[in-house]
């Protein structure tokens, strides 16, 4: 159960980066499912060759950020829709994570990492409460306003002076490198990176945001933001009392996605969620 | 002052090529307030396109106050023109308070940065500006702008328009999806930023008694081509029927 939590915690890091491409840019990105192992990979790798954690860290964030850029690039520079430039770098990702990590699994047992000693919940707690907060205050500022406008009207931003594509671009870097930063969590709490770690990130993602978006507005108002943590929370829960009811692991995506899908047929009113 | 300069334009469709606009002229002075009329597929639209840089030139010259600006992209030339679309959708952010809003605007211009959004010193200062539309906004600070209505929103655009007057103001039919006390407000904070800033005007109506009762210049284009032009002080002898003719 302990498990469970943290690990929703440690992708709800994830979800946060989801949140931003899918519900403040709109823009439903596919890349998360590469940038999330390039992330681990990143961190691995780092790790192994006795790097420090916390360059390890800045590391596979700006590696995520790179990879949001590239898609953010080709969508607006070539015109490629949104879902394609997602899928063009998330499959030239896998070789490029496979590059980094060297062979296809690769574990931590033997270095020392973030949950190597301590209590692993804390932190993560802690790690999580600072990245929706920091989210949340950046969202206020200026800059997080320009972003903001990305999904809701890039036509004001245009009458700004200003160039709506390259705030969108900004906004897949952030989104990507905590994704990418995740990955990084995820890889050290399990003690492993996986070239196929990644896959089905985004519907995740996107389940957990729909989730928590479905619970929270049944009464109390509360941030987008809180109600992605909580979704992230309640989905991992959902999963691990599937697999205690008897279903194999691998039926769990098709599990997710019929979940989405009953969420969504569900979810035709949207109320007490504010964006951002 | 603006010059269209020998601008043309045209499209491929299925049928061959539709030319809008040939060598098209005209030129907008600095005390101009114009009225701009036609019928459905006179070039009004593509008109303003072209000149916010929504669409592009096949070739001419487009020159504002001396710079020509028909080759830079849309958010450049919306430093200096400001456009206010039909849709009230468009000039503010619905998901976004209308205080933040208002902040967003008064920063035009600025680096936006890592600073917070909405300085509160200001915000005596917007419910002053709020307050003049007389719409009771300035005390919905933060009510979501996608929780207004249609006019309301538009008259909001107006104000964040007005916060930083533009070099020159174009309005697409800004108040045609508006009731006619709400368009009315609109155009009464249009035509006082007009005369308050000195801004020269190009407004696309179809509203004749709103061409004439507030322009003092008004264009009938037809075919992507100037068909008339008067000085509106001259209003008196305009027959309304002849324009709609």
């Amino acid at each position: 159960m302990t498990a469970t939590m943290t690990e929703g915690l440690i992708f709800a890091i994830m979800v946060l980066g989801v949140y931003i491409s899918y519900k403040i840019l709109d823009f439903p990105d596919l890349t998360v499912d590469g940038s999330f192992v390039l992330g681990a990979a990143v961190v691995t790798r780092g790790l192994t060759t006795g790097l420090p954690l916390s360059i390890s860290m800045i590391a596979a964030f700006i590696a995520g950020g790179a990879a949001g850029y590239l898609t953010g690039f080709i969508h607006t520079r070539f015109n490629i829709t949104n879902l394609l430039s997602g899928i063009l770098v998330m499959i030239g990702l896998y070789s490029v994570n496979l590059r980094i990590l060297g062979r296809a699994n690769v574990n931590l047992f033997t270095v020392d990492h973030l949950f190597s000693s301590g209590n692993s919940v804390i932190k993560v707690i802690v790690l999580i409460v600072c990245v929706k907060l920091l989210l949340d205050l950046f969202f206020k500022t200026r800059f997080g306003y320009m972003i903001r406008l990305v999904g809701d009207n890039p036509n004001l931003i245009e009458g700004f002076g200003l160039n709506p594509k390259s705030y969108k671009i900004y906004g897949l870097v952030l989104a990507n490198g905590l994704v990418a930063f995740a990955g990084g969590i995820l890889a050290q709490y399990q003690g492993y990176a996986d070239i196929n770690m990644g896959t089905g990130m985004l519907v995740m993602g996107l389940a957990s945001i729909i989730l928590g978006e479905a619970i929270c507005r049944r009464g109390f108002s509360v941030m987008l933001s809180t109600a992605a943590v909580i979704g992230s929370v309640v989905y991992r829960l959902a999963l691990a009392l599937t697999l205690k009811i008897g279903f194999a692991p691998g039926d769990l995506k098709l599990i997710t996605a019929l979940l989405l899908l009953s969420i969504l047929v569900m979810n035709h009113h949207k109320a007490g969620v504010t964006n951002a | 002052m603006l010059k269209f300069n020998k601008i043309t334009k045209s499209y491929k469709t299925y049928d061959g090529e539709k030319t809008i606009f040939k060598d098209f002229e005209f030129v907008v002075n600095a005390t101009d307030f114009i009225s701009v009329i036609g019928t459905n597929g006179a070039g009004k639209s593509t008109l303003v396109k072209l000149l916010v840089g929504d669409e592009m030139v096949d070739s001419g010259e487009i020159l504002l106050n001396g710079q020509s600006i028909e080759t830079l992209p849309a958010f450049i030339r919306k430093k200096k023109i400001a456009k206010v679309y039909q849709d009230p959708a468009k000039g503010t952010a619905g998901n976004m308070t209308i205080l933040e809003n208002m902040s967003l605007a008064d920063h035009k211009g600025k680096v936006y940065g890592l600073t917070f959004g909405v300085s509160k010193k200001n915000i005596p200062m917007y419910e002053t500006l709020l307050a003049s539309l007389g719409l009771g906004l300035e005390n919905q600070l933060h009510t979501l702008v996608k929780n207004l209505s249609g006019g309301q929103r538009q008259a909001l655009a107006m104000l964040m328009v007005a916060m930083n007057p533009p070099e020159l103001l174009v309005l697409d039919e800004h108040t045609s999806a508006l009731d006619p006390k709400t368009a009315e407000v609109v155009m009464e904070k249009t035509k006082e930023i007009v005369e308050t800033y000195q801004i020269p005007t190009l407004m696309i109506t179809h509203n004749m008694d709103m061409a004439t009762r507030y322009g003092n210049r008004l264009i009938k284009l037809d075919k992507g081509e100037i068909v008339m032009d008067e000085q509106l002080d001259e209003r008196d002898r305009i027959n309304k029927d002849e324009l709609f003719a």
